[in-house]
């Protein structure tokens, strides 16, 4: 291709353009600048890549033969391991305490994906209709509960839900009994405990996770939002559109890149939130209420520790998630070439 | 400029060398050179009585070694991570205080070392008595050294007792009624069960007390026996304080001692299954209780006598790493002597373990260590096994939690659970 349209790239080259005498050593010069100029780029990153390499990578090769091992304190201590080959992922397939960790899972995520995105975007579209002063407050709070470290969060719902302690039992014990006795099938909360099985723990969970993850969510699209010029949004209310309409018509699609970064990203916190859940389950005692993180962290670190079968967990946890993020990716990635 | 990177890229590597060099030196001739400190380790939570005691017992070591003793405290729910992390480290103490059916664990982590002949050498440590080191051997060779005891009993408001006019059961039908009293008058559990962290301990008692077991060792392996007919029997008396009779909520299930001490202390428990140390824990909570408020009795078996208590107890160990073992030990045999033992228990709230200091009417005679140190010669053990702890940490919860909750019979809970057991243990 280029070299029909040689006149145009021909001034450029210096060594198309030949000064007698010094011929050899410029072609020589031009050859290393060139060979430098092409390098440059690798060494720039160079550093990057040993870091990325040293922190990242040669854990998870490290994971990736440890969870075809036996490996116990000993092991880590310096003796070689023994080769289990797939024994520790065949043990995991066959656990019920790994299908119930899935289940688990996948069916937090799925609702406290939802539940943080929707109620994010209603507060960083109420936060655009704002004035100045309340906008600002509204933003400040919301930061806060997200600034707050995840133990303290999960320790303050974990005190609210206490079974004699806390409000939420109180508040449900004053409320009208036809009214908690049809909803929920219980009208004496005394001593109601929300932490052994599964479903009121991971209700807790979930008010803990969105309470805490909805506040990124707002403030990224109402970061989109200022982006979208106003004209647009006076164009559509002229013509009749309602806020419903003018959501999905002009801003979902705009802001379209921003909630797939955001979907992916809330996907992966709340496939593997670890911090929260294990303060409410109150440690790693009750296998019905892992998930994956805790399911693979309580084989792992436990005493004794089973390291090889951990990181077999974490191995599956992984490949989940890459197939998730990757096929939603290509998804979006198609839409945006298609138009 | 050349040249300038060359003398730091070989400077860099030579100092790579030399260090690695050095950490080698010292492996090798780290027992011939007196360090300036040791470091100990204790479990738990530290208060100044404690506190006191430790730097007295440091103060001395100095004054007869030269070297200083450095004490940490770590607490009992961060032991495993604290003693992993420091294992896969290679970083650790010199001395650590261990429970009892941790060593094993620990042993055949390679953790702890191996002082079999330390302990064949140290006169006053032969008076400890053999079935006190069963948790501690380990193929005929010693990993610690048994430092306190520690049984349970059952601790209960003496007030109440008195007010109801209650007595004191000795046997599981009197300890039912008197439950029930207290449930009826006081708006307060009568019998409050353990589901929590150690909730094997708060069971096993009642299972023994039914002439059940819980694991019997049947040649190479281990087999549970929490499915044989007295022991279920036991399991459904427990659960029934729950199901049937409604001496104990439901939400007991997740609550270790620690908290029922908080309970018992807010006037929410009236006896329970505990060591003699709960009594400070009760006291922080709540001052006004005193003397006449709290008390202990031996807990009955089903038809009278005592019932069997699990032999708990707090071990002192040679952590493998340390470079000074000789050392490490010498500090051990300070602080396990008899004279440190007599001044320490009463602290502790635990039990010497030698025969001599425990038949000491100090103890027995002692209106709250009595029936603590009564149950002491009944102490039992569980399976001795690397797994065991495993166990302890989450199958008998699983159970209670099953049968209370109403989700499985005994019958199914106890099969599951000795399922699991047989399984974890065999490993």
């Amino acid at each position: 291709m280029t070299r029909t349209i040689k006149p145009s790239t021909e001034p450029r080259g210096g060594a198309s353009t030949p000064s007698p005498g010094s011929r050899d050593s410029t072609a020589k010069r031009a050859r290393r600048y060139r060979l430098t100029s092409r390098l440059t780029p690798y060494l720039l990153l160079g550093p990057t890549l040993v870091i990325i390499a040293g922190l990242l990578l040669y854990p998870l090769y490290r994971m990736a033969v440890m969870s075809t091992q036996d490996v116990g304190l000993r092991e880590v201590r310096g003796e070689p391991a023994e080769s289990v080959g797939l024994d520790n992922f065949s043990e995991i397939l066959t656990s019920d305490t790994f299908w119930q960790a899935l289940r688990n899972t996948f069916a937090f995520a799925a609702v406290a994906v939802a539940l943080t995105l929707v109620l994010g975007t209603l507060v960083g579209l109420l936060i655009h209709r704002l004035g100045r002063v309340m906008s600002t407050t509204v933003i400040i709070s919301a930061m806060l509960a997200w600034a707050m470290p995840h133990m303290s969060v999960a320790t303050v719902w974990r005190w609210l839900f206490d079974e004699n302690g806390g409000v939420a039992n109180w508040v449900l014990n004053r409320m009208p009994d036809w009214l908690t006795g049809t909803l929920l099938g219980r009208t004496d909360w005394s001593g109601y405990t929300w932490f052994l099985d599964p479903l009121p723990l991971y209700f807790v969970l979930t008010l803990a996770v969105v309470w805490q993850s909805f506040p990124f969510i707002a403030v990224s699209v109402l970061a989109g939002l200022k982006s979208i010029p106003a004209e647009l949004f006076e164009a559509a209310r002229v013509d009749g559109a309602g806020a419903w309409r003018s959501f999905w018509n002009v801003t979902f699609p705009l802001l379209k890149p921003v909630f797939a970064v955001l979907l992916v990203l809330s996907i992966i916190w709340d496939f593997k939130v670890f911090t929260q859940l294990h303060v409410l389950a109150g440690g790693i005692g009750n296998p019905d209420v892992f998930n994956l993180s805790l399911y693979a962290y309580a084989e792992a670190f436990r005493s004794p520790p089973r390291m090889g079968l951990g990181s077999a967990i974490a191995i599956v946890l992984t490949a989940i998630l890459m197939v998730i993020t990757v096929a939603y990716v290509r998804q979006i990635v198609r839409q945006e070439d298609l138009r | 400029m050349k040249f300038i990177k060359y003398a730091a890229l070989s400077a860099g590597i030579a100092l790579i060398a030399t260090a690695c060099g050095n950490g080698a030196d010292d492996a090798a001739n780290g027992n011939d050179e007196a360090p300036d400190e040791i470091t100990v380790w204790r479990l738990g939570p530290p208060d100044d009585a404690h506190n006191e005691f430790m730097a007295q017992v440091g103060e001395e070591f100095e004054e007869q070694h030269g070297v200083a003793v450095d004490v940490e405290w770590v607490p009992w729910p961060d032991v495993d991570t604290k003693f992993q992390a420091a294992a896969a480290g290679g970083e650790g103490p010199d001395v650590t205080e261990i429970g009892n059916t941790q060593v094993v664990t620990w042993a055949n982590q390679g953790v702890l070392a191996d002082i079999t002949d330390k302990v064949a050498e140290w006169d006053e440590g032969q008076e400890i008595p053999e079935n006190l080191w069963e948790n501690e051997t380990i193929d005929d060779q010693t990993f610690a050294v048994p430092w306190l005891g520690g049984v349970r009993a059952v601790v209960y408001r003496a007030d109440w007792f008195d007010e109801l006019d209650i007595d004191v059961p000795t046997n599981w039908d009197e300890l039912l009624d008197a439950a029930q009293t207290i449930s009826e008058n006081k708006d307060a559990s009568g019998f409050e069960i353990n589901g929590g962290s150690d909730a094997m301990h708060a069971l096993a008692p009642f299972i023994w007390g039914n002439d059940g077991e819980i694991v019997v060792e049947d040649g190479d392996e281990w087999v549970s026996e929490l499915d044989s007919p007295a022991s279920r029997e036991a399991v459904e008396w427990y659960t029934d304080l729950v199901t049937e009779h409604g001496v104990a909520p439901e939400s007991a299930v997740t609550r270790d001692s620690v908290e029922i001490s908080r309970l018992f202390a807010n006037d929410q428990v009236g006896m329970f299954v505990d060591g003699a140390w709960a009594k400070s824990v009760i006291t922080d909570a709540n001052e006004d209780l005193d003397e006449e408020a709290i008390s202990s009795f031996t807990l009955p078996a089903r038809n009278g006598n005592s019932a069997p208590q699990f032999a708990g107890g707090n071990d002192l160990a040679v952590w493998a790493d340390s470079e000074h073992h000789d050392l490490a030990f010498e500090y051990i045999q300070l602080l396990a002597s008899k004279e440190k033992v007599t001044e320490y228990a009463p602290i502790a709230g635990l039990l010497p373990t030698y025969p001599e200091l425990l038949a000491d009417d100090e103890y027995l005679e002692d209106d709250w260590m009595g029936p603590f140190a009564a149950a002491m010669p009944l102490g039992k053990a569980y399976a001795v096994n690397e797994n065991w702890v495993q166990v302890e940490d989450t199958v008998v919860q699983e159970m209670l939690r099953n049968i209370i909750r109403g989700e499985k019979s005994v019958e199914e809970a106890t099969a599951e659970a000795a399922e699991q057991m047989d399984e974890t243990l065999n490993r």
